[in-house]
């Protein structure tokens, strides 16, 4: 079919082109998917209670995917003119930053 | 040589440059904090420094109480003084940002052993906190368009009346910070928009949550940003520092969200935060299709697209109304709906409908609050359109759907005065920018010269080409000739001093009042304080039992328990309807079915408030019809508001009033002894000056209350609930009195008391005789 | 003998039977039939004088009869009585679908130009008017109800008919799709138009077109139209001697005329405004964006001390004027 061609393309250019720092945090983002993953099925088979718990343990997922996303972003050298000022370093920084804080919370919230 | 020369030249008028601008912006920020804070202290001045109004005293009382428990006692406190006898959880059910920033500076002050009461601090909190509303508006308009439009916004922010309305000293309520939250939250928003760094949408979602905190407004903060992203995206304005940025905020403001107990679940449930998360999906599914564009070629990407897109969209989309519809989210709650639907309140909820900050507003509020801003933040908003990007887009959709939301209530007028603020600073910047900067136009192309010359740029070379068009750009910028420079620039400053003494005036004639206190001006311009409300209050505190339960309508309740710190049946939190309906069908039915529900409700006093001693027109006999109207929402049985109005429809006190209204708990309690008082001697006895009527009914009888204490304009009346053993109980003369003796003694049969044997005998001087064993 | 007996009976029968007829079936239970078979086939029953007195002024009855009167002629010109005889319809409608329907009840309206007999027994010369018949006695003076008190809408009939005759009906609206219908038309609208001007959505790139709009939004709100939206005032107000007031006089209201002036007003201003930087701004001819500049200044400077003067007008005490007062 078309689409498994297009899938099959896509992957070939996808390890062809990606520098191995990138890998790294892909292989990254893929754990921390399943661990939401997992998460999230847990949760429909045992039940919602104790519902905050099982939030800031969602919500944790999430935001560590989402902050990881946007560390690739930051790090990737084609982005380098769309974050004026913000070299991989800063990036980093900024992720270890955003994950104190959210892990503070985190803590406060899973009860 | 020269070069180097020139270069430090051009640097160092750079720096002085840069140096003088500075200084002129703190000055200018430094002025504008203290005209704020001053514009703000008539009340202080006039009066003293107290807690005005009615929400505040409840947030005052909190917040003593959280200095003298302790936060953690705060959070988990149950209020059995209030909503007498169901109590409230104020822990759950209050915002705690103000509490906490007031708590918070009294902690520090103390630790440095300035010892400020916390009263001093509640009362000049707001002031204070406008300081800092100017200088956050200052950066937000700076990154918007420029320092000069900054400085301009956040002058007009410390005076503007929309703002100090909710903000004067000793109106301690949420507002007072939530505006400062809003503005800098915005301020940290757009920078990380513009730039896309994590580090400012952490501080943004931060600031977010010191927001969520401090006013229930927050709702306007997340759907306006997800607003914002969603309009760019149409707008093809796709970067990937918009998707940094809004994620991060997102998913920690989310997170951050939900740690107010108050708040508690409601960011995944209601539907009010749906855009938010609507928008975080969709924008995850752009930014996966642009990756796959920039892997794929065109066709292919073009199929999965069209492919993955419209299921992806479709999918979101019935997710979300198939959860709507099975109840896991809610709808929207009536607060908001309101604002669409704007019939809505008055059919289904009566009590939104009655305050009287929820009507809408007419042109005249408009101008009032905002003087000249109205008719010059629409060219600004011109101006942002002319030039936009992206972070323009945003004021942009804040100024069309604040201005929506204000005149739709004029509640909602604080929300759409930092916009108006800031468009009108950004116009006024535009203006004089080009009509006074001018000025001096000769010298700017002088040092442009300089720097091209040392920059290297290819015009060096072009040197002699450079003076001609200098001259020609100068003729070109003079065509508006000196004259009419001097004449517009006249005109804007006095513009500009119309403004400030308009807002001086506003304030100190229509927000200064603390409302416990009320002053009249006679003819000769002495000033009359009428303290009756304090009065009353301190006389419950004084003379009442700690624990006695005070029944009044719920415009009182929190100043009851802050000041006279009794225990109230309904505050101001209008939380159970059913419970003010109880109270309004005892207020309004006559005094055998009051007192029932009164012993029901253990109720020991009444207060009434009555204006018509002095013509007061926020009485409860003005607010009588709500009372009816929400008790007979609940027992529409008992209570028929048509009952009150005469046959005519009118609703009167006099003696052609209905005789339901002249026999109510309310009426009575109002007009006890009313009948016997003449004001001066022209009119009769019992006129109401609120009403100007003679009452229907002068000779009232109490039976079941008594009377307690009427303060010295009649403005407050307490009545005290007689215990059912206290009242009609019939009077036997002392003669027929006779003591029923039913004592059967158990040791013998004749009836006989017991003695006691070997009674000592107590012969005074002489030691009884004791037996030492 | 036998033919006389005859002739007597059948003059007898022929009397008893005429007699029958000329009394009209007035029993009760048949009476009650013939009613709730007509309010089977309409739930509003049109009475003309015979009919009102048979059913409503007979005795006895044991069921009460909510009758409006109206006139629902063209030539009568009553605006009134058709939205009040849309609203009774409505009530009409829901108590026969309703719970509580029963024989107890009946809703019937009298034209004036078919039973103008029944105004003058009734002494009625105003339309609408909705009076409740009660089974005993005459109706009293509650049970007219008072329209300009509590209005007609279906809702107040309701509560009324319920504190007369303590019959509840839950006013049941027909679902009024106009509004959804309304949103698919104007989605339809657009969409179609987008599908037309695919190829040059050049247009929706104009921002001047966008500026437009934004600021015709912001002039119609902050002129208070939603005010005007929500409470409905006049126009104008023409009082007594025929004198015009175009501004109100207090500052909690606003009549529409008043309302477009503030709108043409600020809009003057802004125009003013943005007349002078374009003008300071711009290149082209000098001597026209002078001419322009001091257009602007003289705009801005009039129409705000115009807005200034009627704000003044509005308020007690305003000390501040610009140019004029």
């Amino acid at each position: 079919m078309a689409q498994t061609n297009v899938l099959l393309k896509f992957y070939n250019e996808y390890s062809a082109k990606t520098s191995r720092k990138l890998k790294v945090i892909d292989a990254y983002l893929f754990y921390i998917l399943l661990t939401g993953i997992i998460q999230f099925i847990y949760c429909i088979l045992v039940g919602t209670f104790p519902f905050n718990s099982f939030l800031s343990g969602f919500i944790s997922t999430v935001s560590c995917f989402v902050l990881g996303v946007c560390l690739r972003l930051q790090v990737n050298p084609e982005n380098k003119n769309q974050f004026y000022g913000i070299s991989p370093e800063r990036g980093f920084a900024d992720f270890i930053f955003a994950h104190c804080i959210l892990h503070l919370v985190v803590m406060n919230f899973i009860g | 040589m020269s070069q180097a020369g020139t270069k430090k030249g051009a640097v160092s008028k750079i720096n002085k440059n840069v140096a003088i601008n500075s200084l002129i912006v703190f000055v200018v920020l430094l002025l504008a904090w203290v005209a704020g804070f001053a514009s703000r202290l008539f009340a202080v001045i006039r009066f003293e420094s107290i807690i005005h109004e009615f929400d505040p005293w409840f947030n005052y009382r909190a917040t003593a109480y959280m200095v003298k428990h302790g936060f953690y006692n705060f959070l988990n406190w149950f209020d059995e003084r209030a909503w007498y006898p169901l109590g409230r959880i104020v822990g759950g059910t209050v915002y705690p940002g103000l509490m906490l920033t007031s708590g918070s500076i009294h902690y520090i002050l103390h630790l440095l052993h300035i010892n400020v009461h916390i009263r001093d601090i509640c009362v000049f909190l707001a002031p204070i906190f406008s300081g800092l509303t100017a200088i956050s508006t200052y950066f937000l308009t700076k990154e918007l368009w420029s320092t000069g439009a900054g400085l301009f916004a956040a002058c007009f922010i410390a005076i503007v009346p929309g703002y100090i309305s909710r903000s004067v000293a000793g109106s301690y309520d949420n507002e007072g910070i939530a505006i400062f939250a809003l503005q800098f939250t915005y301020f940290l928003w757009i920078k990380s928009v513009k730039t896309g760094s994590v580090f400012w949408a952490v501080a943004a979602s931060l600031s977010y949550f010191y927001m969520v905190s401090a006013w229930g407004g927050y709702v306007f903060i997340i759907n306006l940003i997800p607003l914002h992203v969603f309009v760019l995206l149409l707008m093809g304005r796709f970067s990937n520092r918009l998707f940094t940025s809004y994620t991060t905020f997102y998913i920690l403001g989310l997170v951050m969200s939900m740690q107010i107990p108050f708040v508690g679940f409601q960011p995944i449930r209601t539907s009010e935060h749906m855009a938010a998360a609507g928008v975080f999906a969709l924008l995850f599914a752009v930014a996966v299709l642009k990756y796959l564009q920039s892997m794929l070629s065109k066709s292919e990407f073009k199929s999965l697209v069209i492919f993955g897109g419209l299921i992806a969209a479709a999918v979101v989309f019935v997710t979300v109304v198939l959860l709507t519809y099975a109840g896991y989210i809610a709808p929207w709650s009536g607060r908001f709906y309101s604002l669409w639907d704007t019939g809505y309140a008055k059919i289904h909820i009566p009590i939104i409908a009655s305050v009287s900050e929820h009507q809408p507003t007419t042109w005249f509020s408009f101008f009032f609050d905002l003087h000249v801003l109205i008719p010059t933040f629409p060219a600004g908003l011109w101006y942002c359109i002319k030039n936009v990007n992206d972070e323009r887009v945003f004021v942009i959709l804040y100024a069309l759907s604040a201005v929506y939301f204000a005149g739709v209530m004029v509640r909602l007028m604080l929300t759409l005065t930092p916009v108006v603020c800031m468009l009108s600073g950004v116009a006024f910047s535009v203006i004089l920018e080009l009509f006074v900067k001018d000025e001096d136009s000769n010298s700017h192309p002088d040092t442009e010269n300089d720097e091209t010359s040392h920059g290297g740029k290819r015009l060096y070379d072009k040197a002699g080409k450079v003076p001609k068009i200098i001259k020609h750009e100068s003729k070109e910028q003079d065509a508006i000739g000196p004259n009419l420079r001097s004449i517009a620039a006249v005109v804007f400053v006095l513009l500009l001093m119309l403004f400030a003494v308009h807002c001086t005036w506003v304030t100190s004639n229509a927000y200064s009042s603390p409302s416990i206190v009320l002053a009249s001006y006679g003819s000769d311009g002495t000033r009359q304080i009428l303290d009756d409300f304090r009065e009353a209050y301190f006389w419950l505190s004084q003379n009442t039992a700690d624990d006695a339960r005070v029944m009044s309508w719920w415009d009182y309740g929190y100043q009851i328990a802050g000041m006279a710190n009794r225990t109230t049946l309904v505050d101001n939190n209008t939380w159970n309807n059913s419970h003010i309906a109880l109270v309004g069908k005892a207020m309004s039915s006559n005094e055998s079915a009051a007192y029932e529900i009164m012993t029901a409700l253990d109720v020991d006093y009444v207060l009434v408030i009555f204006g018509g001693v002095i013509g007061y027109s926020g009485d409860d006999i003005n607010k009588f019809l709500w009372m009816v109207r929400i008790a007979e929402g609940e027992h529409p049985k008992d209570i028929k508001e048509s009952d009150y109005f005469t046959e005519h429809g009118e609703f009167r006190v006099d003696a052609e009033g209905s005789p339901t209204l002249l026999n109510c708990l309310m009426y009575k309690l109002s007009y006890y002894k009313f009948g016997e008082l003449k004001l001066d001697y022209r009119t009769a006895s019992g006129y109401d000056r609120t009403r100007n009527a003679v009452i229907g009914n002068k000779d009232i009888q109490l039976t079941y209350l008594e009377e307690a204490y009427t303060t010295e304009h009649w403005l407050v009346r307490i009545y005290r609930v007689k215990k059912p053993d206290e009242f009609n109980r019939p009077r036997i003369p002392v003669a027929n009195r006779v003591i029923k003796s039913t004592f059967v003694s158990k040791k013998n049969s004749k009836r006989k008391k017991g003695v006691i044997k070997n009674k000592p005998v107590i012969v005074k001087g002489k030691k009884p005789a004791v037996k030492t064993q | 003998m036998r033919r006389l007996l005859f002739t007597i009976l059948v003059i007898l029968s022929v009397i008893i039977y005429t007699d029958s007829q000329a009394r009209k079936p007035s029993s009760l239970t048949e009476r009650v039939q013939q009613l709730t078979d007509l309010a089977s086939k309409k739930s509003v029953l049109r009475f003309n004088t015979n009919k009102f007195r048979e059913f409503v002024k007979a005795n006895p009855r044991n069921y009460s009869v909510i009758v409006m009167f109206t006139a629902l002629a063209p030539q009568r010109q009553c605006q009134i009585c058709r939205q009040a005889s849309d609203e009774y319809t409505i009530v009409a409608n829901s108590f026969r679908y309703s719970q509580s329907y029963s024989n107890k009840l009946f809703f019937g309206m009298v034209d004036f130009d078919e039973g103008s007999e029944v105004y003058q027994m009734l002494r009625l010369n105003t339309a609408p008017v909705f009076i409740h018949f009660p089974p005993k006695g005459k109706p009293k003076a509650a049970d007219t109800m008072d329209i300009q008190r509590i209005g007609f809408a279906a809702e107040a009939i309701a509560r009324w008919i319920n504190d007369r005759t303590d019959i509840p009906i839950r006013v049941f609206r027909p679902p009024n799709y106009s509004g959804t219908l309304a949103i698919i038309i104007l989605f339809s609208f657009v969409g179609g138009f987008l599908y037309l001007r695919r190829n040059n959505l050049e247009f929706l790139y104009n921002k001047t077109m966008w500026g437009v709009w934004a600021l015709f939004f912001c002039f119609a709100m902050t002129s208070g139209q939603m005010w005007n939206h929500i409470r409905g005032p006049p126009f104008v107000h023409k009082n007594q001697q025929g004198q015009v007031a175009y501004i109100h006089g207090s500052s909690q209201g606003q009549f529409v005329f008043e309302t477009y002036i503030i709108m043409a007003l600020n809009g003057a201003v802004v125009l003013g405004m943005i007349l002078m930087t374009e003008a300071a701004k711009g290149k082209g001819d000098p001597r026209k964006r002078k001419f322009l500049a001091i257009l602007g200044l003289i705009l801005i400077s009039v129409f705000f001390s115009l807005l200034l003067s009627i704000f003044r007008t509005k308020t007690q005490g305003y000390p501040y004027s610009f140019l004029f007062k």
